[in-house]
């Protein structure tokens, strides 16, 4: 992942959509998506150091290592419904990039779910001491 | 992948206009829509198949 690649492959990206797209709409979107996929995988072949870098610190400081999942897990799909919702924006479809940002939301919800009802059970136990 | 997939989907684009416009010309308009149909569909699976590719990585990477 080098970040002058990055900008070159993003400007080169735009360019081509703006040519495009005042011939044939439809091809200008698939280079806008293109071109996010291709970036999105530099940096996703780059960041695996970091994931484990964090599990290491999160185990050092003794946070159980379940959480930690449950967070990169809502970070995955944060990063996914943000792909989907974005090119639908890039497409003149936002209600449909809302109802995606909208799953997105619940997905993380239902992920985080079982870290609510543990809070909540802490807050029982101490209210009933 | 690299750089080279963005230009072939602008290749493929600038190709399917200028083919459009050539037949549109010649009054071959079915077959003007049929091509460009053609270079939509072709587009579209080199682009889901790429985005397949990320999707399984994101699961790898991310454990979902």
């Amino acid at each position: 992942m080098d970040i002058i690649s990055i900008a070159g492959i993003a400007i080169t990206a735009a360019a081509l959509a703006v040519m495009l797209r005042q011939y044939r709409h439809e091809y200008a979107l698939f280079i806008s998506l293109a071109a996010g996929v291709l970036i999105f995988a530099m940096v996703l072949s780059k960041a695996q150091p970091v994931f484990s870098e964090i599990r290491n610190l999160m185990s050092g400081a003794n946070v159980n290592n379940q959480y930690i999942a449950i967070l990169i897990k809502s970070l995955g799909v944060c990063f996914v419904a943000q792909i989907a919702s974005d090119s639908c924006r890039d497409a003149g479809e936002s209600a449909i990039a809302s109802k995606v940002e909208l799953a997105g939301k619940f997905v993380v919800l239902i992920l985080a779910l079982p870290l609510f009802a543990q809070v909540a059970d802490l807050v029982l136990n101490l209210m009933a001491d | 992948m690299n750089i080279d997939f963005v230009f072939k989907i602008a290749a493929i684009g600038i190709i399917v206009a200028v083919l459009d416009q050539v037949l549109r010309l010649y009054k071959r308009d079915e077959m003007a829509t049929m091509t460009s149909l053609a270079g939509l569909i072709i587009v579209l699976i080199m682009v889901v198949g790429q985005i397949a590719k990320l999707f399984s990585t994101i699961k790898s990477v991310f454990g979902l």
